[in-house]
């Protein structure tokens, strides 16, 4: 899971180099790798159940970021939901387990769900049986 | 003046399932009711008023499959106010019901999964699962600001609630919306297909819920194919 992360992270970075007018945000979690954004909207606690990133849309959508990244979309809602204009980072994987509520099975799959304007980069590794998809690209 | 209500959709259960549980209430409540269905059929049962499905429709899509269940949380639903029963067609009322009901304090009550043990508790992943800790074969509520609260929610939020929420209402409110309810004390209800309490006459319903899509759950029976007492009580 955190080789998967820390692989499409890298993947990003190789495409986009850092860049002063970034305003990144992380949905989900990069699971603590070292790495700078501006806001993370993970997932939600009990003590705060409101905070489901995935009924926060609205907010998400209203937001000033232009780069979104989301290693975790096998939790969430498709990303097509996302309108931010800008650059994504997506991950999903074909795992099987109960809190993967949208896993993929195909990267043709991922990137209909995704419905980016432009893709930069797909990517399809195996780590430890479980397969993961990363799409980089763009909405505009 | 207390309203019940239940819902009937699709094929799973007949008419003989609302006719049921009415005379059920009718026998376990003591005080002035208004009965209603929540169905896109005529039902032609005395005492059974029929409504229109709400906001959410029965569409079956593979997640969600008990959309129409939400409609009851809509404020003044139907135009109907006061103290609101809701209960699944498949509750066999065993006890009074009144003793139930009366523990209504301001905050709507809902049955537990009490069957699930340990697992229902576990919190790790629960939420992020959406597993169902609320079981929800009854609701017993009045209109207030937090169940407001909770509509809006709903509706402002539905469609993702019905992508994430795959197993449905009782998924989402564990998830979401839990700290809001009251559970049906423990000694009060159980799981028929679950459980087997030496003396089930001592609680006031339970729960057939039976299970599909899976083998493990093969020798569950309907209500109306199962014999013996359960039977005996679902007149």
């Amino acid at each position: 899971m955190i080789n998967a992360t820390e692989r499409a992270l890298e993947l990003f970075r190789k495409i986009c180099p850092e860049d002063s007018d970034e305003k990144i945000l992380v949905l989900g979690s990069i699971h603590n790798l070292k790495f700078k954004f501006d806001t993370n909207i993970d997932w939600f606690t009990r003590a705060f159940p409101n905070k489901n990133v995935n009924f926060r849309l609205n907010e998400i959508n209203s937001g000033y970021w232009n780069v979104v990244i989301n290693c975790c979309c096998e939790h969430m809602v498709p990303m097509s939901q996302i309108t931010l204009k800008g650059v994504y980072v997506l991950q999903s994987n074909d795992r099987y387990c109960d809190t993967h509520i949208n896993r993929m099975r195909s990267m043709q799959q991922f990137r209909e769900q995704c419905d980016l304007s432009d893709i930069f980069l797909e990517d399809e590794v195996s780590i430890d049986d479980v397969t993961y998809y990363t799409i980089i690209g763009e909405k505009w | 003046m207390t309203s019940f209500f239940c819902t009937l959709w699709g094929n799973k259960y007949g008419i003989e399932y609302v006719q049921n549980l009415y005379n059920a209430v009718q026998r376990n409540y003591d005080g002035e009711f208004k009965f209603y269905c929540q169905t896109d059929r005529e039902l032609h049962i005395d005492g059974v008023r029929e409504l229109p499905f709400g906001k959410y429709k029965p569409i079956m899509d593979g997640r969600f499959p008990d959309k129409p269940k939400l409609n009851f949380w809509e404020p003044n639903c139907w135009g109907i106010s006061g103290r609101k029963v809701f209960l699944d067609l498949d509750v066999v009322i065993l006890g009074n019901l009144n003793n139930l009901i009366d523990r209504y304090n301001g905050r709507p009550i809902i049955n537990k999964s009490w069957w699930q043990g340990d697992t229902i508790n576990a919190e790790k992943d629960n939420h992020l699962a959406y597993r169902g800790i609320t079981n929800g074969t009854i609701y017993i509520w009045e209109d207030t600001e937090s169940t407001k609260q909770m509509w809006e929610h709903i509706v402002e939020n539905s469609e993702q609630i019905f992508f994430c929420c795959i197993n449905g209402s009782d998924g989402y409110f564990s998830s979401t919306h839990l700290s809001r309810f009251d559970f049906v004390p423990r000694e009060m209800s159980f799981s028929y297909h679950n459980e087997k309490p030496e003396d089930p006459m001592s609680y006031t319903f339970c729960t057939i819920d039976t299970k599909r899509g899976s083998n493990a759950y093969e020798d569950q029976q309907e209500l109306h194919d199962l014999k013996g007492w359960i039977k005996d009580m679902w007149v």
